[in-house]
């Protein structure tokens, strides 16, 4: 916040603390005797202007959470995605005014009820893996750079640096989640098998999904770490760099090779 | 504080006096094929921040063929915590980037810290400030906080409003008009606003003729403080008994405010215009025909003079 503020005992301030308070409050009653005890003009008008801003909150707390987890509304059903919307919103409220960013504590919500974590065990990781693919659609751009890769001929991979793709991550879990996201955005019915490591990325402007290969967390990890590609190798024991090389560049998940640790993105 | 005249030529106002639309994500492809006749085109700033991604380039292109107005929801001008310095930084990154013709928020609070908790929440709405010299403080010093930071004037819109604030020591009017002389900021009229917080004071017996109150309110209004005018569709609620009108950006802009745009323009003379629909978006055509209904409008005005 700013560094001037207003006193909390000011009438302004305990305006704005009333209207806070009876948005947050459980019901439109309790709502409604924060700022109109029993008694006052127009109780029941000042009711149905409070129940107005409250609905509006709700509708927003479902279009946000909605536009950033659409396999998890999917998977437990609009009416449980609106339950959990608005949950989330009394609990975990957002703090900014850029609502497109707020939502990232819904993994932390979900693992907080019990039963729809005995009901949807895999619920959570779905939805720390849909926070990932939601919140990298603003990040930075980033171009390829074709030329670079012939570093990878001649060059010692002690002295080369790797730049990846924006948002790109890997999430470890004990259940079929990429499985799941992909039966859920194409329709399709496949069962459930192990556990699976999601890895994401940014290609282009689109975040794209799939499972990761054996090492591949540990050696992007690496990366990401400022290592050199040698030392990332080195991080990694199992990982398959040569199988790996191709589809990470057709894929825009490798974006270039620099010889200079300076220049690594 | 020091006081602050507008000037008419300020970096950052919209010399055009045409009509716009807002600019939403389901129009985004339409509006880009077609490349309709507008004079400019306004977009929630909020959806556009972020270093990169689609959207950015989506609004890029857009600018590349029409000034851009950036309009903020979220900056919370009259919150007593004050302004976000991260939503100024965004904005402030926004604005460097697309040279926007207009930048504009609200005359509302819309942050705080809730009774015994120790952070701030956000309620993504627009929330009533009373006609108070003290929300007139907050709201100057926001405003100056926002425009030392973009280094040009910002265009503040009045409120639609559902509940009624206690402590108004002024006129809606003299509240903004003091708010555009200390701060140096601008207006942005929303004439649909005024409509619908008369007609709610009307259904609490508070106003005999809502339509007559909103001309009163134009006419009293300094035509040097207004940069912009927003028009816009509302809907009428009926729930337990109670009716309420709700500016919800949904429809059509209604007869009542047409003939309010009409003598606004009469008394206020020319001042870019935008529709705005928000919920329920038509397809794009419905908005160019509501703007060459606002142009024919202005059009009849200049022609009456």
């Amino acid at each position: 916040m700013s560094a001037q503020t207003v006193p909390a005992d000011t009438a302004l301030a305990r305006w704005q603390q009333s209207l806070l308070a009876a948005l947050w409050a459980p019901t439109h009653d309790e709502a409604l005797d924060q700022l109109a005890p029993p008694g006052v003009a127009h109780r029941h008008v000042m009711w149905r202007g409070i129940a107005a801003y409250r609905s509006h909150a709700a509708a927003q707390a479902v279009r946000s959470l909605g536009a950033a987890y659409p396999v998890v509304e999917h998977l437990v059903g609009p009416e449980n995605f609106e339950t959990l919307s608005r949950l989330l919103w009394r609990e975990r409220p957002p703090q900014g005014g850029d609502l497109t960013q707020w939502g990232a504590a819904l993994a932390a919500q979900i693992e907080d009820l019990p039963e729809l974590v005995a009901d949807q065990p895999f619920l959570a990781d779905v939805a720390r893996v849909e926070w990932a693919l939601h919140s990298m659609a603003t990040l930075g751009d980033a171009q390829a750079e074709l030329a670079s890769f012939t570093l990878l001929t001649h060059e010692d991979p002690a002295k080369l640096w790797l730049d990846l793709a924006p948002g790109t991550a890997c999430f470890s879990s004990a259940w079929p989640v990429v499985t799941l996201i992909e039966a859920q955005r194409s329709a399709s019915s496949r069962p459930a098998r192990s556990g699976e490591t999601a890895r994401v990325w940014r290609s282009g402007w689109r975040p794209r999904l799939c499972k990761a290969q054996p090492g591949e967390p540990a050696f992007l990890r690496a990366v990401q770490e400022g290592k050199s590609l040698g030392a990332a190798l080195g991080s990694a024991p199992g990982f398959d760099f040569s199988a790996w090389l191709a589809p990470a560049v057709q894929e825009g998940l490798l974006l270039r090779v620099v010889p200079n640790p300076a220049r690594h993105a | 504080m020091a006081v602050r005249q507008p000037v008419s030529a300020a970096p950052g106002l919209c010399e055009a006096a045409g009509v716009g639309i807002g600019w939403r994500h389901p129009h985004y492809g339409d509006l880009l094929e077609t490349l309709p006749s507008l004079a400019f085109l306004e977009v929630h700033s909020e959806n556009f921040f972020g270093a990169g991604g689609a959207a950015l380039a989506v609004l890029e292109q857009g600018r590349a063929h029409y000034p851009v107005s950036l309009h903020g929801i979220g900056l919370g001008l009259g919150s007593v915590a004050g302004v976000e310095p991260r939503h100024l930084e965004q904005l402030a990154m926004l604005v460097a980037r697309i040279e926007p013709c207009l930048v504009s928020d609200h005359a509302c609070f819309t942050h705080g810290v809730l009774p015994g908790q120790a952070t701030t929440v956000h309620t993504g709405d627009l929330l009533p400030l009373p006609f108070s010299r003290a929300a007139l403080d907050v709201l100057c010093r926001n405003v100056q906080v926002v425009q030392d930071r973009l280094r040009r004037p910002l265009l503040v819109e009045n409120l639609s409003a559902y509940v009624q604030c206690p402590d108004n020591e002024m006129t809606e009017v003299e509240f903004l008009h003091a708010l555009a002389r200390r701060s140096g900021c601008r207006l942005l009229l929303d004439i649909n606003n005024l409509y619908v917080n008369a007609r709610n004071a009307a259904l609490r017996s508070e106003l005999p003729d809502p339509q007559a109150a909103v001309r009163h309110t134009l006419d009293m209004l300094d035509p040097a403080l207004i940069a912009e005018i927003h028009l816009a569709g509302h809907t009428d609620v009926h729930d337990g008994g109670v009716h309420l009108v709700i500016d919800d950006h949904g429809q059509r802009v209604c007869d009542e405010v047409w003939a309010l745009y009409a003598h606004a323009r009469e008394q206020l003379g020319a001042i870019p215009t935008l529709i705005e629909w928000d919920t329920g978006l038509p397809p794009l055509a419905v908005l160019l025909d509501e703007a060459a209904r606002a142009a024919a409008v202005a059009d009849r005005v200049v022609q009456t003079v």
